[in-house]
């Protein structure tokens, strides 16, 4: 009988430590989702959408600070890319501002959109809250039970009028910011994952730490107001695949009318 | 004779028009800098293009070998991409081409390659500095143009940085930390704190030499000597409140309480002690960390060079009337930007400020009057939405200025009933300037903002009337209808 019970604890730790080893291993992430109270209204309408320079930007700290950027810009296109198939997925029209693509007439780039785009970061930034002081969860209890209204501006950030008649000549009210920012560290205490779980830990000694955030803000110019914000994060690289499904579902939300 | 005495008088007469027509025409209003086509070549290319082009046209050292080069060129074109791009840079401006008007002057009389000059560019940056990339790429920020004070200054600044391309002390610095990076390989030996003491070491020697050569170029154009020692005795205080007026936030707003002489005599005591309870926290790093050399070590060297200089130097004679004209035109030309660039970077307090000390010179300017009153609109906003210490300056950082007591009155304003006091000045201004769109636009959004909401539609419906099929059109007609439906509800 004891004998047994020995057998079944042992047994049981290690399905557990290989649960903890796994469950490390594993993409492991967070979603923040805030958007204005009248968007159940206006998600329906949003079919047309236009993106202004999407940012891609990788910082690999572990080279020297001088090339630390540089594989940045090679993944500028291909994200510009994701978000244009994943906005048809979901039938909404997409068009992408590039900035790497303008050609040499093209002034409204850097008489409107630019000083636009940094606007909404600036009201993004500055009102009410912003993404770095977001304390973010992934848990349904603390987000619809503890907090219930934060889903919801308290008051939906402004930004200057100057820009509304932007409307008229895209066609559409709605304009996003979006982006991609990955930071990549040298793991810390690497050497204690080899001699802890040798075999898997071999994986979590070779692969270093990464962070990537992935985020969406979309203004109405109509209004001047934000009326929808999303930042993701998830513990691993930039990569095509682990950022299309991201993608795709928040396009998922956006066009969610609840 | 007499019809070359009337051709004379004829010319004479439409240099007095057209000098006064120069400034005559901020009087009324400032048209702001608009970007222009083309869009220069350099905003277009990519990083990797760019550092293509740089290697392909052999401007990195030949000691370099071709990953080396690519190593040199690519974080600086990297970076200057995205500033290129962020529309912070000017391009196709009447401000770019004086500098570069001043750059090929410079360049001509010392035989330099005037492709040079094609490299500058403005940046719609407040910080007083002016940096040197390593593709030759120049950048004078707009907040080190409006503090110049002759033109001979500012040809020391260009001089300077274009020292610094022509002498390659980037290419230097770069293979010495190179260099030093392979010697300090081990990670034990802290590689990074050696790799930056050699290089600020470096650079300060580097500093100097281009003091040296660019005094040396400044006076074969034909400018004095004496503006290098000006524009070095400048420096310390480039950052500081050049104004030495007090200006009140009480009078700039119109503070019309019946106690307010009692409260200013309060405030002006509040104002003291909150500065001096405030001092500065940061203190100057160790000197040998710092890669400028010190402005008195600056100073020295070039009062020996001056004093030493070659009697063999060919001078440009330069047209100095003409040269401080089209420097005051820059100049203001350049503080009106400066107002755009504090109200884009929400910095409203600054942009009131330097509203008010403009609208000294210009009473009835309305670009000003426009600035002063969006400045103020987005304080109330930024007040109801309970961040405004994130948009106003930290006090402590100007002390004993006359932006700090300003900063200090605004502060204690803010606490009363701010939201009537800015309605009362915009309201102001709306009757000045009748025909800006933006004071009755910004005059219908402050009663909203203060919950006026029928004043508010009867101001948004004035502005439909009196400015029909405008850019802010699509705005007015969505707050009419937020207006509508508030009222509606409110039954």
């Amino acid at each position: 009988m004891r004998n047994k019970l020995l057998t079944v604890v042992v047994k049981y730790i290690y399905v557990g430590l290989l649960l903890f080893v796994v469950g490390q291993a594993g993409c492991r992430g967070s979603l923040y989702i805030e958007k204005s109270t009248d968007y159940t209204s206006q998600a329906p309408d949003i079919k047309y959408l236009v993106s202004i320079n999407p940012l891609f930007e990788i910082i690999d700290t572990r080279k020297a600070i001088d090339l630390q950027y540089i594989n940045s810009e090679n993944g500028e296109i291909a994200f510009a890319d994701l978000l244009l198939e994943n906005a048809q997925k979901k039938q909404v029209k997409l068009t992408v501002i590039d900035a790497n693509a303008l050609n040499k007439n093209d002034t409204l780039y850097f008489n409107h959109l630019a000083p636009f785009k940094q606007q909404i970061m600036q009201a993004n930034f500055l009102q009410h809250i912003s993404f770095t002081q977001v304390e973010m969860s992934n848990n349904w209890f603390v987000d619809n039970w503890m907090r219930p209204d934060s889903k919801y501006f308290k008051y939906n950030p402004s930004i200057p009028p100057l820009y509304s008649y932007l409307s008229e000549i895209y066609g559409t009210p709605y304009f996003a910011v979006q982006g991609v920012f990955s930071v990549v560290e040298a793991k810390k205490r690497r050497w204690l994952w080899l001699f802890l779980v040798p075999p898997i830990g071999l994986y979590q000694f070779i692969k270093p730490e990464v962070k990537t955030y992935f985020y969406t803000i979309i203004v109405n110019v109509r209004s001047s107001e934000i009326i929808y914000r999303e930042v993701r994060s998830f513990n691993n690289f930039a990569s095509k695949h682990n950022l299309n499904s991201m993608i795709y579902d928040s396009f998922s939300i956006i066009k969610m009318s609840r | 004779m007499d019809l070359n005495y009337y051709v004379c008088r004829f010319f004479v007469c439409l240099l007095v028009f057209c000098v006064t027509e120069v400034y005559a025409q901020f009087d009324y209003a400032y048209n702001p800098i608009v970007f222009t086509p083309p869009i220069p070549a350099a905003f277009l290319q990519s990083s990797y293009e760019k550092t293509k082009v740089n290697i392909k046209q052999e401007l990195a050292a030949k000691d370099l070998n071709r990953r080396q080069n690519r190593q040199f060129y690519m974080p600086s074109n990297y970076e200057l991409t995205a500033l290129f791009l962020s529309g912070d840079i000017y391009f196709n401006d009447t401000l770019t081409a004086y500098v570069r008007k001043v750059a090929k002057n410079l360049l001509r009389y010392n035989n330099l390659p005037l492709s040079y000059a094609d490299k500058i560019y403005i940046g719609k940056y407040t910080v007083a500095n002016a940096t040197t990339w390593r593709d030759g790429t120049i950048l004078v920020n707009l907040g080190f143009l409006v503090k110049l004070e002759s033109e001979g200054q500012l040809a020391f600044v260009l001089a300077h940085e274009i020292a610094h391309y022509h002498a390659q002390h980037h290419l230097q610095q770069f293979t010495r930390k190179y260099q030093t990076n392979k010697r300090w390989r081990n990670p034990l030996l802290q590689k990074t704190k050696h790799t930056a003491l050699f290089t600020a070491a470096y650079a300060q020697s580097h500093e100097l030499a281009a003091d040296s050569l660019g005094a040396l170029w400044l006076e074969k154009a034909g400018y004095e000597g004496h503006e290098v020692l000006g524009l070095l005795k400048l420096l310390p205080t480039i950052d500081d409140d050049a104004n030495k007026l007090k200006l009140s936030a009480y009078e700039l707003l119109q503070y019309t309480l019946s106690d307010s002489l009692s409260l200013l005599c309060t405030i002006n005591d509040l104002s003291q002690r909150d500065i001096t309870s405030q001092r500065g926290l940061t203190k100057p790093n160790s000197a040998i960390l710092q890669n400028h050399p010190a402005i008195e070590d600056r100073i020295a060297s070039m009062t020996v060079l001056l004093l030493n200089k070659h009697q063999d130097i060919i001078l440009n004679k330069l047209d100095t009337v003409k040269a401080k004209a089209t420097f005051s035109y820059a100049t203001t030309v350049a503080s009106f930007e400066m107002l755009k660039v504090w109200l884009a970077n929400a910095q409203y307090g600054r942009c009131l400020y330097e509203s008010a000390l403009l609208l000294q010179r210009y009473p009835n300017n309305v670009f000003i009057h426009e600035m002063l009153v969006q400045s103020a609109y987005w304080l109330v906003y930024y007040k109801q939405m309970n961040s405004l210490e994130s948009v106003l300056e930290e006090i402590g950082a100007f002390e004993e200025q006359q932006y700090g007591l300003f900063l200090c009155e605004l502060g204690h304003l803010i606490n009363d009933d701010f939201e009537t006091l800015v309605l009362s000045f915009i309201a102001q201004y709306r009757l000045v300037s009748t025909g800006s769109k933006i004071i009755q636009l910004y005059y219908a959004r402050i009663c909203e903002l203060s919950g006026l909401n029928r004043k508010a539609q009867e101001q948004y419906l004035k502005y439909t009337r009196l400015f029909p099929n405008t850019r802010y059109t699509a705005f007015v007609e969505k707050r009419l209808w937020y207006i509508e439906k508030n009222l509606t509800d409110e039954k």
